[in-house]
């Protein structure tokens, strides 16, 4: 991924250290809001590049520089600090099958998807798609982190939805390259990263949820009630955004929409079921955690779901720009 | 000498179940899911494209995509038991 220009103090301390040879360096402190600064985010969001594709023009042996893990962890600790101070701790009691989709059913923010569906220009579906890029192509890869940390049951669900995510053993089958051909078919840049420099905080900070779940063994619970979320929450939307490119005529840029409906039907079950119930089950201590995971996933989706919306009712684009006078055009 | 060979037994136990076996699962407030090996055909016999490994049936009657499951029984709140209910035995 090629390097974006910084936002602020934390993305332009970290960018101008790692086009140099890893080093020591001290870290200042992480000013700006942790849920959805667009300069604390990119930065976050750098960091954990490190671990995914890497940065083009940044040595590799950035990503275990102690400095650079101490600048993440910083930033980390008010991210997890905030969303935890938002969310309810929730008592460890109950089916936590019936608790997750209670969930699901509490998140009130306005639908993104029916908007999408009937209302959006083709314009704001291609904006749509470009915030989504930051995490559709390494779609599933933040959940993978969690494989090793987990055994029996919940291990088994998760790798049975993960193979499918991955195409089964059919490459042009990945989910990340269905997305990429819907970015061809909308005539975006389909290259990893292309979009970094547009995509806002609050974007990234969905992104960067996961990665830190993933990436923290700690949290593997709140992975799993991520994933969980993630899953039940996708059939039916998805059916509504194909549902937008045929009326706008996209109709070729439908598939990766159209595999969803039908994969996540399917994922939902194993997802909830048999991997987040079986967890809750084995290890009864996480289930705080798993509900925490969920939680957090509605909570940064309706904040992403508010700012598109909010941005095209003022007739504005949803990307981010550092200059307000200078409109986007995709 | 006999614990390698229980062993052995146990593998090819597992093999067959996750090769040769196809397994149903009613799932709870879901659909049905099946995993392979299968074949879904059409009432007149010819074939309908799973395109995945696992598929899930659906089983409240609202989807869109029927026989295949689009997740509308969320919206619905369709009910149902993660197993067997109702049935009589006689």
């Amino acid at each position: 991924m090629s390097l974006p220009d910084p936002r602020g103090p934390l993305s332009r301390h970290l960018l101008e250290h790692f086009v140099q040879s890893p080093h020591e360096f001290s870290s200042p402190s992480p000013e700006g809001d942790p849920l959805g600064s667009d300069d604390f985010h990119l930065a976050l969001y750098l960091c954990y590049e490190l671990h995914y594709r890497g940065l083009t023009g940044v040595s590799e042996a950035w990503e275990w520089n102690p400095s650079q893990i101490a600048f993440r962890q910083s930033l980390e600790v008010r991210f997890e600090d905030a969303l935890r101070s938002r969310i309810p701790v929730e008592s460890s009691n109950g089916d936590i099958a019936t608790r997750l989709r209670a969930v699901t059913e509490t998140d009130s923010h306005p639908s993104l998807a029916d908007y999408m569906r009937f209302k959006s220009t083709i314009e704001q579906f291609k904006e749509f798609v470009v915030h989504r890029s930051a995490y559709q192509l390494k779609e599933a890869d933040p959940h993978s982190w969690v494989i090793p940390r987990l055994s029996g049951r919940a291990k088994a669900a998760l790798v049975e939805i993960q193979a499918d995510e991955y195409g089964s053993g059919s490459a042009e089958r990945i989910h990340a390259r269905l997305f990429a051909n819907t970015m061809d078919a909308l005539e975006l840049d389909s290259d990893y990263g292309a979009y970094v420099d547009v995509i806002p905080g609050v974007s990234l900070a969905t992104v960067n949820l996961m990665s830190m779940f993933g990436l923290n063994r700690r949290l593997r619970g709140a992975t799993v009630g991520h994933l969980a979320v993630f899953e039940m929450t996708s059939s039916i939307p998805n059916r509504k955004y194909a549902s937008a490119l045929r009326r706008l005529g996209a109709n070729g840029a439908t598939d990766f929409f159209d595999e969803h409906v039908e994969a996540d039907a399917v994922h939902e079950m194993i997802a909830l079921h048999d991997m987040a119930a079986a967890l809750a089950e084995d290890e009864p201590a996480l289930t705080g955690d798993i509900l925490f995971g969920a939680r957090a996933l509605v909570d940064l989706d309706a904040a992403f779901a508010s700012h598109l919306m909010s941005s095209w009712a003022a007739e504005q684009s949803s990307l981010y720009t550092s200059d307000a006078s200078a409109p986007l055009s995709l | 000498m006999s614990r390698p060979s229980a062993r052995f037994e146990l593998g090819a136990r597992r093999e067959l179940i996750t090769v040769d076996e196809c397994r149903i699962t009613p799932y709870r407030d879901g659909p049905l899911l099946v995993r392979g090996p299968f074949k879904l055909t059409d009432q007149d016999g010819n074939e309908i494209d799973a395109r995945r490994e696992t598929i899930a049936l659906c089983r409240c009657g609202h989807s869109k995509i029927r026989p295949f499951c689009d997740g509308s029984h969320t919206t619905t709140k369709f009910r149902a038991a993660g197993g067997s209910e109702g049935r009589r035995r006689t």
